[in-house]
């Protein structure tokens, strides 16, 4: 706790998901803000090791090498995850895509498309409900939660806040996914905005809410992290897409989805998703 | 997190010059490769030294020592060894670079005959003692390889001597001078790794450790694979872990209180004496475990030194820190500043990550870039600089001395069973 005049701030962080994940609470006790940050690192730990991609360990890594050969039986969480994960794809007009991990793997590495030419996930994955079984529907199919997984970490964060009646908070996931409640010590909001190396002057004010960055830039050699999965092959703009909303979760699907829908079906997905500011940026590749 | 080096200088210019009190109280020796840049190239000046002992070790001190010939002012004077094809190797390498060495196979014949500053032993372990110590009593300056002595009482007498001689005597424990090491010692001593509760250290091989025998003749079998039997040398105590707990030692400040051990010959059971197969656990004055193990029949985990502290991590061998927790984002940093000093400014905290994610490990970060310096050559370079000055930190060969005591004490853990503490008459 670094102690000031009137206020101490808790700070803290660990390592997941490939980045830093901060938190910074003021206006509650050492102990609460303590065993809060140790339930977040718990359930952030816990659901990377569900959901990792690359992970061996991982449950989904070993259901990504399984499915295709017949049902898996899979944890309550992980369950619970692809069922978001289809609400996702169901909102964003099917242009955020779980089930193409494959084709984002190799798209990462410059690889060739695995070619699939099924384009609705329910002919590429079949989830059992009642008895908590996946299974791959053919064997290109891989199972990717990348777009998603920090705004789920930041919604278990989110509750976790909440649940301690932590009235002031900042979180910070990577710098890319950020988490609020309350406001700054020093006045009546969170006084958000971009890293400089944007060169984007703008501010938001953040209380009760979360925001998640996405952005696209095209490299020389091809490689690129967000395609769109319904037209791979379709040259894309670098982008910026800053999304504000009242979940993470939401706010972490529909800030790469934006970047992956063509322009015209922007408004279409908009509408499918509560959401408190949505700001887009073409960027310069330098 | 990690440092830069463009060139020697510039590392010597930041560290030997620039480091901070704690550090170069720790490391003094570092200060006389900054002052050897300026020696003088006069004849009269130059540095006369032998090898004694060209065998693979002196013949990679020889190769590493040549690379600094056009800019140090020294010369080769004699080499010595007993084992005839070494020693023309060696002084063919003397002869493609420009030097014209005496050659002997007895080195009291050459300490007598030539004029030399100093001498620099590659010998086998077991005959350090005898050579230093009749070097040193010719007035002559040592560069011994480690680890010193094939007994606590030969350490002793060769450190004694070296007193009494007044001359330097310099052990090869070549990690002294490498950057890496270095710049995380740096780091250890200014207290960035917090404290310190644990190193391990370990050193695994998977080959027979045995070399060739000319045309299969099995009388030079103790002559060339001395390292396996026990008159010659504590195996792989002497010829690796000694390295390590050196490294210990230094990183640490301290030198241990205890130790106990154990070891067998598991896989190569093929006439040697000496064990495949250690684990040894160093307690330190203020609770600091160190714990070793090395084998030759796996490689898997090769060689490192952990030195493990509540605020991080540092792997030597491969250059890399861990933090324990992560570096505060500059953003973060930002807000937390602000808040304390009453400020409420625009957070530019939002990034996004270009590259994509391809592992889900934190790697940690490398302890300098552009690690390009040999640290044989550099201790070569610093004797070299020690003859000069006619004397070297006596802290250097404290470094060579508790790193041997260590050892020895070490292999006596093993052989008896217990948990050992150093004798007085063995205390410096």
């Amino acid at each position: 706790m670094t102690k000031t005049a009137e206020k101490s701030i808790f700070h803290k962080g660990f390592f997941a998901m490939n980045t830093r994940f901060e938190v910074l609470f003021w206006g509650s006790s050492e102990s609460v803000c303590n065993h809060a940050f140790q339930q977040i690192q718990f359930q952030v730990n816990k659901l990377e090791q569900t959901i990792s991609f690359y992970d061996p360990r991982s449950e989904l890594f070993n259901l990504n090498k399984q499915a295709a050969n017949g049902r898996v039986c899979v944890s309550p969480d992980l369950l619970e995850t692809f069922l978001l994960g289809i609400e996702a794809y169901k909102k964003s007009c099917a242009y955020f895509d779980i089930s193409k991990g494959t084709d984002f793997a190799r798209t990462k590495n410059n690889e060739q498309l695995s070619g699939s030419s099924q384009n609705n996930i329910d002919e590429r994955v079949e989830i059992d409900k009642n008895n908590a079984c996946i299974r791959y529907l053919n064997n290109t199919v891989a199972v990717d939660f990348g777009g998603m997984g920090k705004g789920l970490a930041l919604k278990k964060a989110a509750n976790i806040i909440d649940s301690e009646s932590i009235e002031h908070a900042f979180v910070s996931f990577g710098e890319s996914s950020i988490l609020t409640r309350g406001h700054h010590p020093n006045g009546a909001y969170w006084p958000f905005a971009l890293d400089t190396n944007f060169g984007i002057d703008k501010e938001w004010h953040l209380n009760n809410s979360s925001i998640s960055i996405s952005a696209l830039l095209m490299r020389s050699t091809g490689q690129q992290h967000i395609i769109d999965p319904l037209n791979p092959q379709r040259p894309m703009r670098n982008m910026l897409a800053l999304v504000q909303a009242a979940n993470p979760a939401d706010a972490e699907v529909l800030s790469t989805t934006l970047l992956a829908a063509p322009p015209k079906m922007k408004n279409i997905i908009l509408q499918n998703f509560e959401t408190e500011n949505i700001f887009l940026a073409q960027l310069n590749n330098n | 997190m990690e440092a830069s080096y463009k060139n020697r200088r510039d590392f010597i210019k930041q560290l030997a010059l620039g480091g901070s009190a704690a550090f170069l109280a720790a490391s003094p020796w570092l200060k006389v490769l900054a002052q050897n840049d300026s020696n003088s190239k006069a004849a009269s000046d130059r540095v006369r030294l032998a090898i004694i002992g060209t065998g693979s070790r002196g013949n990679e001190l020889l190769r590493n020592i040549m690379s600094y010939k056009d800019e140090q002012n020294f010369e080769i004077t004699a080499l010595c060894d007993n084992y005839e094809p070494q020693l023309e190797y060696g002084l063919n390498y003397c002869h493609e670079n420009g030097m014209k060495p005496n050659t002997y196979n007895n080195y009291k014949t050459l300490i007598e005959k030539e004029q030399i500053d100093g001498v620099i032993i590659a010998t086998p372990l077991h005959q350090h003692t005898h050579i230093t110590v009749d070097c040193l009593q010719q007035g002559l300056h040592v560069f011994c390889e480690k680890s010193m002595a094939r007994t606590l009482d030969d350490i002793r007498l060769m450190y004694d001597t070296h007193l009494l001689s007044g001359k330097i005597l310099q052990i090869g424990h070549q990690r002294l001078f490498n950057p890496v090491y270095l710049e995380g010692m740096q780091r250890i001593h200014n207290g960035q790794l917090g404290t310190i509760g644990q190193i391990r250290a370990y050193w695994h091989r998977n080959n027979n450790w045995r070399r060739d025998l000319p045309n299969n003749d099995l009388s030079f079998e103790r002559q060339i694979n001395w390292r396996l039997y026990k008159e010659y040398s504590a195996g792989l105590l002497t010829e690796l872990m000694s390295h390590q707990i050196q490294v210990a030692n230094w990183a640490l400040q301290q030198t241990p209180v205890s130790v106990m051990g154990t070891g067998s010959i598991r896989f190569w059971n093929d006439g040697r004496e000496v064990n495949d197969n250690i684990a040894v656990i160093f307690s330190y004055p203020d609770g600091t475990q160190c714990i070793y193990d090395s084998m030759t029949s796996n490689k898997k985990y090769g060689l490192e030194e952990q030195i493990m502290g509540h605020l991080g991590t540092i792997e030597f061998e491969v250059n890399r820190q861990y933090s324990e927790e992560p570096p505060v984002t500059p953003g973060i940093q930002q807000l937390i500043n602000d808040i304390e000093h009453g400020i409420f400014g625009k957070l530019p905290i939002g990034n996004s990550s270009w590259v994509p994610e391809t592992a889900s490990k934190y790697n940690g970060e490398p302890i300098i870039t552009d690690d390009k310096f040999s640290d044989t050559a550099m201790q070569l370079e610093a004797f070299i600089g020690f003859i000069r000055n006619g004397k070297a930190p006596d802290k250097i060969t404290k470094e060579g001395y508790n790193a041997s005591v260590w050892t020895i004490l070490a292999e006596e853990a093993i052989e008896k069973g217990e948990k050992l503490t150093l004798p007085d008459q063995y205390k410096i």
